[in-house]
């Protein structure tokens, strides 16, 4: 198909203005990025746009050396893969049942646990129940509580539940077990929702941050969210890192250069993961919620 | 039941001292402290909970500590949680006192006057040294809270003018709010760094600069008048009055309210643009190097710091640091108190706070001349003391900038001048604009609080509505609304409330010229 004058016209308009409005998003970014690699003469100075200026990476250096960044981002790492696994192992083995129509009690179990997206059991008992389990300062227990998320469960739900019935039925001819035709036939066939489904599980986990704060009592388990709010917030630490870097009398470190540095290292894995799953990002969405 | 109880507490008993290391620790009995989460701990220096000043403490202490790291974020939630599951430790800790009145109401701290009495040396001798801790740190005449007093009224806030500018333009040092208004103006107006354009401030709004000025007019909105205490908006009206003249004439940058940190009026004022510069940053470490890079970009330079103001109703100092802290407290469910005691005792005998804050003789630092602590190593030392748990410390100049200067080097010296100034504005004839020092407030119960600050949330945005869009002769019809917000809001019950506290305190409780009495200023020292 030929496209014409007026067609070629709009998508370039069309293309522009998407251009544009990417870039505004990019400049917040690049500034805290540029802000993280200049000197500290340039951030006091407001000297610092989208370019870094007077290039260095004292704050990094500082970031590393004088605070436990490397252990949390550790830390982090582990939360959220061993997070993302068990929740979609979870949330897959939940949702699937639910997607069959012959499942007894199909909607009872469905209520029973869109109840949990309204109603809770409040955080003191809640915390008492994670420590009768012997889950207090563990990361069981915020795997434990963020296992299954109704919402992410029901959009997998829904995907199953467009799986053409014949396909099962296809499978069972050839001899699977329910398990089977869950694992050989109905996941691979998943795959855009399951990458979808992941993806929010693992920035879920990633920015876990209220829950470290009230089941983790030791800071050697802290992640890295908690941390770089503690570097945002406290003008302590910004004051020792500072002291740190001068009482060398060679450099001199901003809190603005400190906070940009610790929020980048925050950011720059969750960005270097999205562009491989982005592709199935956007279509997983659409799959499972439009039907026909 | 009760007996399979006791088993299961002997076994984890045998168990817990088991897996003890040495033998020295397991005589000692357990308690578990609060420690402080927000720290920057270097690669190398342990945690929080174990490092290597924990293992002093338990060495050197009587008792075999475990630490609980406590975020300073939420505390009152988490001492909530850990209160109700029993899980809280022995010894509370929290900077907020929302959070420690919080606590006391809930019945979930100990009344310590028995004990104290009873097992206490060193903090009894507090107590008598200082005899207003006992009354400050009670509730319901019951002693809950152990308090730090510090070693004097430390100045915090400041305004520092550049010298340069005023010898350029012929003008004399301000003394009064008149002349202040006079300077800035001038600075604004008259191209002090003549470059030819027009992009200079004469002082700023943004950061702390609008409450300092609120203070200048003695704007405290609390005052003790005829033996009540009453609420008056009026002083209020005079700043924002004295506000609008700078924003009107565009002395400040306009862009004020945004700035709600000052961040752009530090940078207005290291690039030699702010003629005024009004900031808190004055003795820590931070402030020294806005001063090195200001002198790095305009080194023609000269600052010097602006005495306190005579306004129209009086001349009143700039805010200071707390001079006392009531950081301290035990958790009522704390099963040996006695312990708990001797604990505290410990950590504020004078050896025990010397180690904690510089280390240990010899390793960590030496003394000079003059029996002051130098530190052997000094680009480490504040690596080496991370994790140190320091409380109810009676002299708090360890973060200050001072400790850290050379007066070899010029430029170090000429700060080390411009403090001896700053802590020249601490003076009890003239004080701060407020009944007593913010720390000492009384805690308003919940709904009082809440129509108070509410109301006074709104009464704010009038102000600032009045400074950036409203005219000058409407000063007078600002106030009056402001007045009937108060009244219409409920204000009366919060006037209700704080006079007949005032009523019951205003023998013994401590007033801003008790403050100034007990503590004096820093070079009285």
């Amino acid at each position: 198909m030929r496209t014409t004058r007026s067609e070629k016209i709009f998508y370039a308009v069309n293309y522009v203005i998407l251009t544009l409005g990417a870039m505004i998003c990019l400049l917040p970014f690049l500034h805290v990025a540029s802000q993280s690699l200049s000197s500290y003469r340039a951030n006091t100075s407001g000297m610092v746009g989208i370019v870094p200026v007077e290039f260095n990476v004292d704050a990094y250096k500082q970031l590393f050396q004088g605070t436990r960044i490397l252990p949390a981002l550790f830390n982090s790492v582990k939360i959220t893969v061993v997070g993302t696994v068990l929740s979609m192992l979870c949330s897959v083995m939940a949702a699937y049942p639910l997607s069959r129509k012959h499942f007894w009690g199909r909607k009872f179990f469905m209520k029973a646990i869109v109840f949990t997206m309204l109603f809770n059991g409040g955080m003191i008992p809640t915390y008492l129940n994670m420590r009768s389990l012997g889950l207090v300062n563990s990361y069981g227990a915020l795997w434990m509580l963020n296992l299954i998320n109704p919402y992410n469960m029901i959009i997998l739900r829904s995907f199953f539940e467009e799986m053409p019935q014949e396909l099962i039925d296809a499978a069972k001819i050839d001899g699977c077990t329910e398990m089977q035709t869950l694992w050989y036939i109905i996941l691979p066939l998943s795959l855009p929702v399951l990458v979808t489904v992941g993806m929010f599980y693992l920035i879920w986990y990633w920015d876990l941050f209220q829950g470290v704060l009230i089941y983790i009592t030791d800071t050697k388990k802290y992640n890295l969210v908690v941390l770089v709010n503690q570097l945002i917030n406290q003008n302590d630490i910004l004051d020792k890192l500072n002291r740190r870097s001068s009482s060398a009398m060679a450099v001199q470190i901003a809190p603005e250069m400190i906070r940009a540095a610790g929020i980048m290292v925050m950011v720059i894995p969750m960005v270097c993961i999205y562009p491989f799953l982005q592709k199935y990002f956007v279509k997983g969405v659409m799959i499972g919620s439009v039907k026909g | 039941m009760k007996k399979s109880i006791s088993v299961l507490l002997l076994t984890a008993m045998l168990v817990s001292m088991l897996a003890l290391p040495g033998g020295a620790l397991a005589d000692k009995p357990r308690l578990t402290v609060a420690g402080e989460a927000d720290q920057a701990m270097p690669e190398g220096y342990g945690t929080v909970e174990e490092n290597q000043w924990v293992d002093w403490i338990r060495e050197n202490g009587p008792a075999d500590i475990e630490v609980i790291a406590i975020s300073e974020d939420n505390d009152l939630e988490r001492y909530s949680m850990l209160m109700a599951s029993g899980t809280a430790p022995d010894i509370i800790y929290s900077g907020d006192p929302v959070t420690m009145n919080t606590l006391i109401n809930q019945r979930l701290l100990m009344p310590l006057d028995d004990v104290i009495e009873k097992y206490s040396v060193e903090y009894k001798a507090r107590l008598e040294k200082y005899p207003f801790l006992r009354d400050l740190g009670s509730v319901d005449g019951k002693l809950y809270l152990l308090g730090a007093p510090s070693a004097a009224v430390m100045p915090e806030q400041v305004r520092f003018i550049r010298v340069d500018w005023l010898e350029k333009l012929g003008l004399e040092m301000p003394t009064t709010v008149d002349e202040y208004l006079e300077v800035a103006r001038a600075f604004a107006k008259n191209d002090p760094d003549g470059n030819g354009v027009d992009d200079t401030y004469g002082t700023n709004l943004s950061g702390k600069g609008s409450v300092m000025i609120d203070w200048m007019f003695g704007d405290a909105r609390w005052f003790i008048r005829d033996g009540k205490m009453v609420m008056d908006l009026a002083p209020s009206m005079q700043a924002s009055m004295f506000k609008k003249t700078l924003f009107d004439e565009g002395i400040v940058d306009r862009d004020y309210l945004i700035d709600n940190k000052g961040s752009k009026a530090q940078q207005d004022w290291v690039n030699g643009k702010l003629g005024i510069f009004q900031t808190n940053r004055s003795v820590t470490p931070s402030a020294f190097n806005i001063y090195k890079t200001l002198m790095a970009n305009c080194p023609e330079a000269k600052v010097a710091v602006l005495p306190n103001l005579e306004g129209p109703n009086g001349t009143f100092s700039m805010d200071t640091y707390n001079p006392i802290d009531f950081e301290v407290a035990v958790n009522a469910a704390c099963k040996d108190p006695k312990l708990a005691i001797e604990f505290i005792d410990f950590m504020i005998r004078d050896d025990t706070q010397m180690t904690l804050t510089q280390g240990i003789e010899g390793v960590h630092y030496t003394l000079n001349e003059n029996g002051a602590p130098v530190p052997i190593n000094p680009e480490t030392i504040d690596d080496e003391m991370s994790g140190a748990i320091v409380f109810l410390e009676t002299y708090d100049v360890g973060d200050k900038v001072i400790n850290y200067l050379n007066p070899e080097n010029p430029l170090e010296k000429s700060y080390i001048d411009i403090l001896n100034d700053v802590d020249h504005l601490v003076r009890k004839d003239q004080p701060i604009p407020l009944f007593t020092f913010a720390c000492l407030y009384p805690v308003m119960p919940n709904d009082i609080n809440m129509i108070y600050s509410n109301t006074m949330d709104r009464i704010d945005d009038t102000w600032v509505n009045f400074i950036v869009q409203g005219k000058m002769e409407d000063a007078q019809k600002t106030l009056d609304q402001a007045n009937q917000m108060w009244e219409s809001a409920g204000g009366k019950k919060v006037e209700e409330w704080c006079d007949a506290w005032y009523q019951e305190n205003k023998d013994t409780y401590m007033f801003t010229d008790d403050v100034y009495d007990a503590f004096g200023a820093p070079y009285e020292k």
